[in-house]
């Protein structure tokens, strides 16, 4: 399975594998069901596929670490009839780049291989289909050919992520890791039939241990709440959400000297951000976090991010007299005599503080932290 | 008292170009008090430095983030204002309601929005140079939907509540204090019911002697699953509390410095098996479990009725490649009765369907299979094993 950018092995980078499977032509509702694949009592996703198709995209065009560049993307994708892929993704898709055990497998193979030359190299994982989640450091991601007569057992067609993760925890390979499987909980009555069956799809665990390999399993507590439908999986949405800044770590040296997102702040964000999400679907979601958490960056920001501040007087009625200026905590002024409200100002990310004068009364200040992407203020100017 | 400058936001000629910082942690507790990492960032939130327990520095003028993890487990920061020439004060500390038992006015409590997707701020008019931002775990997971407090209706709720081992005091309508009776034996559950639903929870507490009692809270939370419950440790354990919360909340980094110096202390001095066991969890997420090796054969060994600590220890040795029978008959033992923590249980889970190698695999395959028939019935949210079943 190749890879869909150069692939360069001859220095430290970020070696990718992207799987995502919404079709499932095996069960009961697809074009080839089988009694296995009934057994399973799953129906077909709308938009795993597209998730993971999206997620490649954003390693494709903004990811940068330039200790690790993007060295290596492998994409595998059984998108639902009529899913819509990210068109940049499919177009620099291979003919056969469908999520079937026998392509993982190969891909799997590949990536190991891009992995291991140098211990500097980033490695990142992202998994987006059915699942059914053992534990809160396991689970089972079915292909899409899962349920094939193929197989010799009903998880033939499965990946055992826990194993395929254990696989890469070892001092022989990237030492810098960054899984991500974005499945479905499914329903206890599923779930307890898998609870001693073996995937098929599972990999030598070598001895030893990867420096850092947080795996970061998304988990519904039913299929309404794991994507919108013909949208993107929530777990994916909110985790490009974060890397697009919302998950943006200040700068730290000499850890990193950029604002940046790293093994803790996914740690510490991501579920959050997912729970909200799920939330005002009126769902819910846990997110698991297991592995090893040294932390270390996945993602630097070419420059500080960018944030929408939008400062509001209140009582609004009093907006029309008050004047305001905008500061930088150590630059100074940004904006002065601001006189329309609210104030709309792009700024970098940082603390900042606002003066609000009305005649005849002392002053009002507000200072807060301006957080990328959004933040609003209010200043209260009532007495 | 003299009028607060405003020399930075007047454009007020600075004749010092650089003022001081003093930093510093309010706390009941000696260890926090000289513990803490404390941040100081910039305005562009540049890392200027990171201190423990109070400090003085000499810094330029301008704004500055002061900001710490605290026994509350979540981020709290102010900003102050540097003045040339001027010393600036700050001390952090929680609120006061974090310290007391959460219940529904705490949880609905008005609470500043810090959400990273962006927040609402309000203005106050010019006079304190810093402003405060802090909020439970349990107050951020109620903002992100995640866990609120049960609503009960009225006072003839149909709820029913028991613990094994110890007995109850409620605190509010939706929480209890658990104290532990006897001298422990095995793991206390808290059994609540609800309608058609019994959901029974582990305990972190433990009586290890007259001397040592380890009490803990029980709360009912609303999930979009509907009732829940957690258990958790009391405010009066400040290191082990602060533990929980900040596993909760997903600040692990704060979690591992805390576990590494406290867990030992919790162990030894305090007798806070329950507490240490949590440490050591956290430790394992970091890779630093095979460091207490000896550590954790103490913890297994001297509080055996903690199924936990052989799971932990079992782990240890499997890492470091040591004795995989002794380690599977830990993990065989610990997997026949009541575990603590879910994520130990799923420790153990995930260790027995990948042993590396065949030994008693009949036993392993059983013992699998008793977890396996639990398993789906878990609330993986939950820090304290929790089992949700509808009779």
């Amino acid at each position: 399975m190749e890879s869909i950018v150069p692939e360069k092995l001859d220095a430290p980078g970020t070696h990718v594998l992207v799987i995502g499977v919404s079709a499932y032509p095996h069960f009961e509702d697809g074009p080839h069901p089988t009694r296995w694949g009934e057994l399973l009592g799953m129906a077909q996703l709308s938009s795993a596929a597209r998730s993971a198709s999206e997620f490649a995209a954003w390693m494709l065009k903004a990811y940068n670490n330039p200790k690790a560049p993007l060295s290596s993307l492998r994409v595998l994708l059984s998108p639902s009839a009529g899913e819509q892929m990210n068109p940049e993704i499919a177009a620099l898709l291979p003919d056969d780049c469908a999520a079937t055990s026998r392509n993982v497998l190969r891909a799997l193979r590949e990536f190991r291989r891009c992995c291991q030359p140098h211990k500097e190299n980033v490695a990142v994982v992202h998994v987006v289909g059915h699942g059914v989640q053992l534990s809160k450091s396991g689970s089972i991601v079915l292909l899409t050919d899962c349920g094939s007569d193929e197989h010799m057992t009903v998880l033939g067609g499965a990946m055992d992520m826990a194993s395929i993760h254990a696989a890469f925890n070892h001092a022989d390979t990237a030492q810098n890791q960054f899984w991500f499987v974005d499945a479905c909980r499914q329903r206890p009555s599923v779930a307890r039939r898998f609870e001693a069956m073996q995937a098929g799809l599972k990999l030598d665990e070598p001895n030893g241990a990867a420096g850092s390999n947080a795996i970061f399993y998304a988990a519904t507590t039913g299929e309404p709440a794991f994507a919108r439908v013909n949208g993107i999986s929530l777990f994916t949405e909110s985790l490009l959400a974060g890397l697009n800044g919302a998950i943006a770590a200040a700068p730290e040296r000499p850890f990193c000297a950029k604002w940046h997102v790293s093994t803790l702040e996914l740690a510490k964000k991501l579920p959050t951000m997912v729970q909200a999400l799920a939330a005002a679907e009126r769902a819910g979601q846990t997110i698991d976090t297991a592995g090893r958490l040294a932390n270390v960056v996945l993602h630097e920001y070419p420059r500080s991010p960018d944030v929408a501040l939008t400062v509001a007087i209140s009582p609004e009625a009093e907006a029309e007299r008050c004047v305001g200026s905008l500061r930088h905590g150590q630059r100074g002024l940004i904006r002065q005599d601001v006189t329309e409200w609210p104030m709309q100002q792009t700024v970098e990310a940082g603390i900042y503080e606002v003066l609000v004068k009305l005649p005849e009364r002392e002053p009002v200040s507000l200072m807060d932290l301006a957080n990328p992407p959004v933040s609003q203020w209010q200043v209260e100017v009532s007495t | 008292m003299s009028p607060p400058s405003l020399g930075f936001l007047v454009g007020e000629p600075e004749t010092h170009k650089t003022g001081r910082l003093h930093v510093s942690v309010h706390s009941d507790s000696q260890f926090f008090l000289s513990n803490v990492p404390i941040e100081i960032r910039d305005s562009d939130l540049m890392l200027v430095e990171r201190v423990t327990g109070s400090k003085e520095l000499e810094l330029p003028v301008g704004l500055y983030q002061v900001s710490a993890v605290l026994n509350d487990g979540v981020a709290s920061s102010k900003l102050v204002r540097v003045l040339g020439g001027k010393k600036a004060e700050v001390e952090l500390s929680t609120m006061s309601a974090h310290n007391r038992p959460v219940d529904s006015n705490d949880l609905y409590r008005s609470v500043e929005s810090n959400l990273t997707l962006g927040g609402t701020r309000k203005g106050l008019p010019v006079g304190p140079s810093d402003r405060t931002s802090a909020s439970s775990p349990m107050e951020a997971r109620a903002r992100a939907g995640a866990a609120r407090p049960f609503e009960v209706d009225n006072d003839d709720f149909p709820i029913t509540i028991d613990a094994t081992d110890g007995k109850l005091r409620r605190l509010s309508r939706t929480s209890w204090v658990f104290e532990p009776q006897a001298e422990a034996k095995r793991v206390p559950i808290a059994r609540v019911r609800h309608k058609n639903l019994l959901v029974t929870c582990s305990l972190p507490a433990s009586r290890e002697s007259a001397h040592s009692v380890n009490t803990c809270e029980i709360h009912l939370v609303d999930s979009p699953c509907g009732l829940r419950v957690r258990g958790w440790i009391s405010p009066e354990r400040t290191v082990a509390r602060a533990l929980q919360n900040m596993l909760d909340s997903g600040e692990f980094a704060p979690a591992a410095a805390m576990a590494k110096d406290g867990a030992e202390a919790l162990q030894y001095k305090y007798s806070d098996p329950t507490g240490a066991a949590l440490g050591s969890l956290i430790l394992n997420k970091f890779g630093h479990l095979g460091d207490r090796k000896e550590w954790l054969e103490n913890l297994a060994r001297g509080f055996s009725w903690l199924p936990d600590a052989k799971v932990l220890l079992a782990l240890a040795i499997l890492q470091a490649g040591g004795d995989s029978a002794r380690a599977l008959d830990l993990a065989i033992h610990a997997s026949r009765t009541t575990l603590l923590y879910t994520e130990v249980f799923s420790l153990l889970l995930d260790m027995l369907r990948r042993w590396p190698d065949d030994l008693r695999s009949d036993e392993r395959i059983a013992a699998l299979g008793d977890l396996g028939e639990l398993s789906p019935f878990l609330d993986w949210n939950s820090i304290c094993l929790s089992r949700v079943v509808e009779e």
